[in-house]
C-alpha cells in the first residue's frame, strides 16, 4: 500500500511512430468510467427497491489534463493536430508507483481550449473521449 | 530515435522487430532506430526532440531543424526526467538533475543548499 505522489507522473501521447511524454502538464483527471446497467425492476419485484443489472458494457469515460500551452512546441502541435485532423490516438499514463506499468487508453475524440489570465501563464485544457476502456492495473 | 520513446502500436510490427527493445516489458525504440513516417510525423518527432532526420527526404521535411536544437533537446530531456514546470529553471541552471524515487531533488553541479530559513524546522 502506498500513497503515490503525482510529481513525476508521465503522460505519453502517440506522435507518429513514437509514444512520447506530453510537456508542461500541471494537472490531470480521469472520470466518467462506469459499468453500464439497466433497470431490471419488474411488476413482481418484491419490496420497494428498484433493481438494476449489468448490460455487459462499460463506459470508458474521459481523460483530461491542463498544460502550460506553447503553440510552437511540436508535442503540443501534435495535440491540436487531433482537432484539425480527427484521428484515434493511443495514450499512456505512468504513475510514480515503484512497479508502475503504463496504463494505456485510446482517445476517439478531443476537446481543446486555452485560457489566458493576467496573473497566470497561457494554459490549455485538453479533454479526451476514451474509446474502449483504460487499461487499469489489475 | 531516442531510446526512451515508446513504440506506437502501428509500428510494433515484424518489420521493426530488430529495432525494438522489450527488456522493460514494454516496447521501446532502440537508440538510433530508423523508422519511416509521413512528412508531418517527421516534423513533429524531430521538432519534439524525439528523432533526427535520417535521410535527405526527412531533412527537407524538417528544414531548419538544427536551429535552436540545443533548446529542443534540453526541453526533451526535462520531459524524459518528468521535471515539474516549476523546477524547469532550476534544471536549466544545473541546480537539479531530476528526482529520486521519493520525489526529492537530485543535486546537480550547480546545486544550491537550501537557506537556513528552509532548514530551521528540520533543526528544531
Amino acid at each position: 500500500m502506498a500513497k503515490l505522489r503525482c510529481k513525476g507522473t508521465i503522460i505519453k501521447q502517440t506522435i507518429s511512430a513514437s509514444l512520447t511524454a506530453v510537456a508542461q502538464i500541471t494537472d490531470f483527471n480521469h472520470d466518467g468510467a462506469e459499468s453500464e446497467t439497466f433497470d431490471a425492476t419488474t411488476l413482481d419485484t418484491s419490496g420497494a427497491g428498484k433493481e438494476y443489472s449489468q448490460t455487459g458494457y462499460s463506459e470508458g469515460g474521459n481523460f483530461g489534463f491542463t498544460i502550460f500551452y506553447d503553440d510552437t512546441l511540436a508535442g503540443h502541435q501534435a495535440i491540436t493536430d487531433l482537432v484539425t485532423t480527427p484521428a484515434a490516438c493511443v495514450w499512456n499514463i505512468t504513475t510514480t508507483a515503484a512497479t508502475a506499468a503504463a496504463m494505456a487508453f485510446t482517445s476517439a475524440g478531443i476537446g481543446f481550449g486555452f485560457t489566458g489570465a493576467m496573473n497566470d501563464g497561457l494554459k490549455a485544457d485538453v479533454s479526451l473521449k476514451i474509446t474502449g476502456l483504460l487499461a487499469y492495473q489489475t | 530515435m531516442r531510446s526512451d520513446n515508446g513504440v506506437a502500436a502501428a509500428f510494433d510490427t515484424p518489420e521493426y522487430a530488430d529495432q525494438i527493445d522489450r527488456s522493460s516489458g514494454q516496447p521501446f525504440w532502440k537508440l538510433g532506430a530508423v523508422v519511416e513516417v509521413d512528412r508531418r510525423g517527421a516534423q513533429l518527432l524531430v521538432g519534439n526532440g524525439d528523432c533526427e532526420p535520417a535521410d535527405d527526404e526527412a531533412e527537407q521535411a524538417c528544414y531548419g531543424w538544427k536551429a535552436k536544437r540545443a533548446d529542443v533537446l534540453l526541453s526533451r530531456e526535462m520531459l524524459a526526467r518528468a521535471i515539474d514546470p516549476e523546477d524547469r529553471e532550476r534544471f536549466r541552471n544545473g541546480e537539479i538533475l531530476g528526482y529520486d524515487e521519493n520525489g526529492n531533488d537530485i543535486p546537480g553541479p550547480n546545486w544550491i543548499e537550501p537557506d537556513d530559513d528552509d532548514t530551521e524546522e528540520d533543526d528544531e
